[in-house]
């Protein structure tokens, strides 16, 4: 009697605890079929990696610093930062641009950087002014500059004026989207560095 | 209502009850004959529970038998009776340990054959006097098979004797208002001695009733009269070796050691065990009282005073083992029908009581009528008081408490028959998802370790790491910088080591390109934008009047100043689109914006101050100045997270 109950409760405990057991196991199932398909699809990612690693990354910083070493290419550091004000008047140079005195001076280049301390970082501006000069001049200046310090410096707040702004002084091109007329632009060259408390003397 | 069952090898009887438990009422009796267990062609039935259970639902159906409550009686012949002696009363206790205190008293059946209840027939401080009763499991269980599969569902099963003590303890000469009283109970071809004192059964025995012996001639003795039994038994088996064998032909008894003669302890003593007589088989049922007093006035004399004999010497046993404190002054025979009142007085002038009488146990539920008939024409059955008293059961009278529709005979729920197959599903469920786990996680495993052998298979990434830095001029780096060219051990995350060495190198060369800010906000390429507007108003078809006066960028804004003709002629606007310049312009300018939103925001918006219809000699144009909004440029969020909270 107790012992046939004892047989149907063990019974039903049996049923309970497999049927707990195979649900455990069919979470766990679940799950590891996640994971197996998380990581089925995260194989080829992985290896993608590996290969770009030991083909590509590794290999081009190791370049650059292997022509670095050699002194094939410079650096962007402080020192080159420190040296775009006579950069911009060595493109001026290039460029023909009279830097003088009175109506025929064409270029003004602000030598010493205005800095701003921006907590965070410091904030340097050169101010460069081109008086007079055609369309095709501070263009080429523009580019120029553009070219050489693209990678540390930013030309902001460029402002670009015909010299003569009134319609009836303004001559007829001479063919479509031919234009000789003269002008003035001032633009300001700015880059940045770290904050006053880690920058060197040198800026 | 309630409708007791017995089944036994030739027939099927049945006994319906109605009325309450105190005032119980015959309601019928029915009788019905089990056909062979053979085909038409004479072959021998193979599914014979579906034989039985076919007449059982016949015989069933024909006596309108199908509602109320339905008891299956258990024969004397399937039956073991023992009293023990237990050293406590709880019935809790007495629960734990019956069935190994039965397996000790009746050592020749596998106590798992048989069905045990018990009624504790007296309890004090020294412990309790039980009286087992154990019944054959497997002749219970082929019955109450063939009944389920007949349709008819058992309430509980109970045995003779607890049949016997329920209906006769109704009867007004056994109430408990008479004084000790020694009740001998006759029915089929067993005897029942009771003690009873305050309507409580003290002592019952069952055994083997001697009128047996009258058939075949007188037997002196116990003995010879169980010798005789065993040669009728033989009869029996070669007349069942005949017949092909029934599977519920009733059970005539194995050769089993007679218990009753074992010499165990007194306290232990088994009653007579009735299925160990080995009965005829055609005569273990359907000797009724008629039959029964037929028999004794065919006695002669000498035969009488040995039957006599006999049953007093069983009952002053009963007296002897009891060792009753009280005197036993009355004498009730029963079952003996209209020889009752002669051998009653032949059995008290035995035993030397005074008082006694002779009573039909069936007066209480079938009570004879002032015609002299009884309300219910009952056939002469001997175990009709049997099948009586489980009926009651029904009603709600259970003096013993006793029902073997426990345990494996117990009447299953859906729950129980679904538990086998349930288990069987639970633990093919359970291996399957339990192998499918094992192969996820296999296969898991196995794709970690590919993982983790990317951290060295096709390329070694620590080899290749420190590789590139190899030809690095480390003198003038800060500690955070050199931070940045240690290798990133992930310990245990293959995966995310490989992902951080690949970032790291891709964020250096990222720094050696110029492609990384993070300590300072990056402003708008004016120079860039002016090329942009250039452009944008070189697609927008300037005519030879046209004439670009100013453009102001700063951070916030681009100003475009430039006058747009008016004085085009219509075949000169119809070539460039078929708007008029001022229009053409300011859509390339939205066009312009419109590309690039990462720079601009919106439309190009007029500004005041402008003129309209200017001239220069015959050329005429309106000045306008349009305002092209920039996006706001954004503090890096490392430096404003940096800059102290209130600060602007």
């Amino acid at each position: 009697m107790a012992a046939d109950k004892e047989g149907s409760n063990a019974m039903t405990a049996y049923i309970v605890i497999c049927f707990l057991l195979a649900g455990a196991a069919g979470v766990g199932y679940k799950l590891k079929m996640d994971q197996r398909e998380e990581l089925a699809q995260d194989y080829p990612r992985l290896y993608a990696l590996n290969q770009k690693i030991g083909q590509e990354l590794s290999y081009n910083i190791n370049r650059y610093y292997l022509l670095v070493r050699d002194d094939v290419i410079k650096p962007i550091n402080l020192e080159t930062k420190a040296q775009t004000p006579s950069q911009l008047v060595e493109i001026a140079e290039l460029q023909k641009l009279r830097d003088t005195q009175g109506p025929e001076d064409q270029i003004d280049i602000q030598v010493a950087p205005k800095m701003t301390d921006k907590r965070n970082y410091m904030e340097y501006q050169v101010e460069v002014k081109l008086k007079n000069v055609t369309l095709g001049q501070w263009e080429a200046y523009i580019t120029e500059v553009e070219n050489r310090m693209f990678k540390y410096a930013w030309i902001t707040d460029l402002r670009i004026d015909r010299t003569d702004q009134r319609y009836d002084k303004i001559s007829e091109m001479e063919r479509e989207n031919s234009d000789g007329s003269l002008w003035n632009v001032t633009f300001m060259l700015r880059w940045f560095g770290p904050p006053r408390s880690v920058a060197r003397p040198a800026q | 209502m309630a409708t007791a069952l017995y089944i036994n090898q030739t027939q099927i009887l049945a006994v319906t009850v109605g009325g309450s438990a105190r005032k119980p009422r015959l309601k019928s009796v029915a009788t019905g004959a089990l056909a062979e267990a053979r085909t038409e062609d004479g072959a021998v039935v193979v599914d014979r529970t579906k034989h039985l259970a076919d007449q059982v639902a016949a015989f069933l159906k024909a006596n309108k038998l199908g509602s109320g409550h339905k008891i299956l009686l258990v024969g004397p012949d399937a039956m073991r009776y023992r009293e023990l002696r237990l050293a406590f009363s709880d019935r809790r206790q007495i629960n734990k340990v019956i069935q190994f205190q039965v397996e000790g008293a009746i050592p020749s059946v596998p106590i798992e054959d048989l069905a045990v209840g018990y009624s504790i027939l007296s309890s004090d401080a020294a412990g309790s006097r039980v009286l087992v009763m154990a019944a054959d499991k497997d002749y219970i269980k082929k019955r109450l098979d063939a009944l389920e599969m007949a349709g008819v569902g058992v309430d509980s099963v109970d045995c003779n004797l607890s049949g016997t003590l329920n209906l006769g303890l109704l009867h007004e000469e056994l109430s408990a208002d008479k004084p000790a009283t020694l009740w001998l109970d006759f029915a089929g071809n067993t005897a029942a001695v009771s003690l009873l004192s305050d309507g409580k059964v003290l002592s019952t025995r069952v055994f083997v009733s001697p009128y047996v012996a009258g058939a075949g001639g007188a037997a002196p003795t116990a003995e010879q009269s169980k010798a005789q039994l065993k040669q009728l038994e033989a009869q029996a088996i070669g007349t069942a070796q005949q017949a092909p064998r029934d599977e519920y032909v009733l059970l005539t008894g194995e050769p089993e050691r007679d218990d009753t003669d074992s010499g165990n302890e007194p306290a232990t003593l088994p009653a007579a065990d009735t299925a160990n007589v080995g009965l005829p088989k055609s005569e273990s049922v359907n000797l009724g009282a008629q039959q029964v007093a037929d028999r004794i006035r065919k006695m002669s004399r000498e035969e009488l005073l040995k039957f006599v004999g006999r049953v007093a010497a069983e009952a002053r046993r009963s007296l002897y083992m009891m060792r009753l404190e009280v005197p036993v002054l009355r004498l009730v025979v029963s079952g003996l029908g209209p020889e009752g009142q002669h051998l009653a007085a032949a059995l008290a002038n035995e035993l030397q009581i005074e008082n006694f009488s002779a009573i039909d146990l069936m007066d209480t539920v079938n009570p004879v009528g002032r015609d002299g008939e009884r309300g219910v024409k009952a056939p002469d059955l001997g175990e009709i008081t049997f099948l009586t008293g489980v009926a009651l059961k029904g009603l709600g009278r259970d003096f013993t408490g006793v029902d073997y529709r426990t345990g494996d005979l117990a009447a299953g729920t859906l729950f129980d028959y679904a538990k086998t197959p349930l288990a069987f599903t639970a633990t093919l469920v359970f291996l399957f998802a339990g192998i499918m786990f094992l192969v996820a996680y296999t296969q898991v495993q196995s794709l970690e370790r590919a993982t983790a052998d990317l951290l060295v298979m096709p390329n070694d990434l620590q080899q290749y790491f420190g590789q590139a830095f190899k030809n690095m001029d480390k003198s003038k780096l800060s500690a955070k910088d050199k931070q940045e060219l240690v290798y990133p051990v992930i310990e245990g995350e293959p995966a995310a080591e490989i992902r951080a060495v690949a970032k790291r190198l891709e964020d250096h060369q990222k720094k050696l390109r110029g492609d990384v800010v993070t300590d300072h906000p990056i402003p708008h390429r004016a120079d860039v934008i002016v090329s942009d507007v250039i452009g944008a108003l070189k697609d927008g078809q300037p005519s030879y009047d046209f004439a670009l006066v100013k453009i102001d960028v700063n951070q916030d804004m681009a100003s475009v100043t430039f006058f747009a003709s008016t004085s085009e002629t219509a075949e000169e606007i119809s070539k460039r689109g078929g708007k008029r310049e001022d229009l053409r312009m300011v859509d390339a300018l939205k066009k312009l914006m419109a590309a690039k939103p990462e720079v601009y925001d919106g439309e190009p918006q007029p500004a005041s101050g402008t003129a309209k219809g200017v001239r220069n000699g015959e050329r005429v144009a309106n000045e306008m100045r349009l305002n092209l909004k920039l996006q706001k440029v954004k503090e890096p969020a490392r430096a404003a997270a940096a800059r102290p909270a209130g600060s602007k």
